[in-house]
């Protein structure tokens, strides 16, 4: 992605805004709300169109989990699943493609419920059916674990993953917090700023099955603490930026 | 549980209407049948009606005006409407337009039916057709204006299809709208049909209404009034079975 303008109700979001999103990995984005992150999803996912500046791999297939599972409800988890391959595969593939899927996410034997009859998590799984079952080379995820409680944000995160490691699409994983960045992310960004800037990029290099082990629990305590402070230091800079009626434009080396 | 309760509504509809008709023979020993004719003697009227095979002839006429306004109506009405909804702008400019047209009475359409179009079969398709194209218009457009646009932007990003998201969102979602316009157009249309073939054809139910009237017949009046509540009614309800029998009409129930 590189030198992507994008200006919306005159407020310049993205100006010759480039970032780099290695293949087949996890890339986190961090960022207070409002900041443009499900802006930058919406890019990538060509609902938006950028003013300028191009996207690369725009051409591949795409898949996006909304923090809502956004669910046709007249629809049974099968044919919600099966919505998204309609007209692309025959019937015997698409068959063969769903009940693979929900089989993967624990939702076989609720595969003929409608939507309204499932529990929050569950629609949530469904929501990830449909976004794994296409095959994306890009996922984009748009704060997925919103709103669930904490055992299920684990469930539901250990599911991502698991699947994950199977399809080994790209993955933008937008969220607002540490913990989950940490637990995923082959690499971070903390967005800041109008237009965007990206205050801070790291690397994580522990392979993230590996993430709970002991032996890396200094260096991730390490990771955390720095992207804690960068947080609060893009906090800051927000208000700064208020006290000063946006008059002067404060910039923090990336 | 459900069960139980949809019994006991259909009882009280049960009773309610043995009631009007219990109501309506007391009345009627107190006034001569010119006035107002007993049941028994309505009954019997409409089964010489039938006999004759003049009820089934002019119901048959009726029926055929009512079912060529209606579909009109129903697709014009929804296509337009739901095409129109879909841009704020062109809805609020079409709006007024509809609703001048709806605030016009009926009998002033009927009057400028007859000065256009002539004595007639012409009239009361007209007029039916005026008197319900708005209400699905009106309903598609609120619907359009109440389509997801979550779901919308899903099927973007997925890629679907044109014509599978007009069947599987759009459809769907403008579906409670409809199915409620036709319920209330059902109704509209029965009536105004009446009135417009009363007063500008020679053929079907309004004019035989018309006919008796002149002759003073009052219980083969009230004997075709019967008739057309009893279709009206009949009609609703087969209609509301088969809408409740739809995947959307059945999840819809549960959603809230």
């Amino acid at each position: 992605m590189k030198g992507l303008t994008f200006s919306h109700n005159k407020k310049t979001i993205f100006k010759d805004f480039s970032i780099y999103l290695p293949e087949q990995e996890i890339t986190c984005i961090l960022g207070n709300s409002g900041v443009g992150k499900t802006t930058l999803l919406k890019l990538l996912a060509n609902i938006l169109k950028a003013d300028r500046g191009n996207i690369e791999g725009n051409q591949k297939i795409v898949s996006y989990l909304f923090q809502e599972p956004r669910l046709l409800p007249w629809k049974t988890v099968y044919e919600n699943v099966e919505y998204v391959l309609l007209n692309k595969f025959s019937k015997k593939v698409r068959k063969d493609r769903v009940l693979d899927i929900l089989e993967q996410v624990g939702l076989l034997t609720d595969k003929d419920a409608f939507p309204h009859e499932l529990s929050g998590g569950m629609r949530q799984r469904v929501a990830i059916a449909r976004a794994f079952v296409i095959k994306p080379d890009i996922l984009l995820l748009d704060e997925p674990l919103q709103g669930l409680d904490l055992v299920k944000k684990q469930e539901i995160q250990q599911l991502l993953m698991m699947l994950w490691e199977k399809h080994q699409p790209t993955v933008v994983y937008v969220t607002h917090d540490i913990e989950e960045a940490i637990a995923v992310g082959h690499q971070i960004f903390i967005f800041n700023g109008q237009p965007v800037f990206v205050q801070f990029q790291c690397f994580v290099h522990t392979p993230i099955n590996e993430r709970q082990d002991v032996v890396h629990k200094q260096y991730l305590k390490a990771v955390r603490a720095h992207l804690m402070l960068q947080m609060k230091m893009a906090s800051g800079n927000i208000m700064k930026q208020n006290n000063r009626n946006g008059k002067t434009k404060l910039q923090i080396a990336k | 549980m459900k069960s139980s309760t949809s019994q006991n509504d259909k009882l009280l509809t049960t009773l309610a209407t043995i009631f009007i008709v219990c109501l309506w023979w007391i009345v009627s020993f107190f006034y001569p049948p010119i006035i107002l004719p007993s049941p028994a003697e309505t009954f019997i009227k409409a089964y010489n009606l039938l006999i004759s095979g003049s009820l089934i002839q002019d119901l048959t006429v009726t029926v055929q005006r009512v079912l060529i306004a209606f579909t009109i109506s129903l697709l014009g009405g929804t296509v337009i409407g739901s095409l129109v909804g879909k841009t704020k702008n062109i809805y609020l400019f079409v709006k007024p337009m509809i609703t001048i047209i709806q605030t016009v009475p009926p009998i002033a359409w009927i009057i400028l039916a007859i000065i256009w179009l002539g004595l007639g079969g012409g009239v009361p398709i007209f007029v039916v057709i005026i008197a319900t194209f708005p209400i699905f218009f009106l309903n598609a457009a609120q619907g359009m204006r109440q389509v997801s646009e979550d779901l919308l932007e899903m099927s973007t990003i997925f890629r679907i299809k044109h014509h599978r998201v007009i069947l599987d969102v759009y459809f769907p979602s403008l579906w409670p709208f409809i199915s409620s316009a036709i319920t209330i157009c059902i109704g509209v249309s029965w009536k105004t049909i009446v009135m417009a073939e009363l007063l500008s054809s020679n053929s079907g139910v309004g004019a035989a209404l018309g006919l008796a009237r002149l002759q003073l017949e009052t219980a083969e009046v009230l004997a075709w009034t019967l008739t057309v509540v009893t279709l009206g009614v009949t009609c609703e309800q087969i209609f509301q079975y088969f809408s409740d029998q739809t995947r959307v009409g059945k999840v819809s129930k549960r959603w809230k």
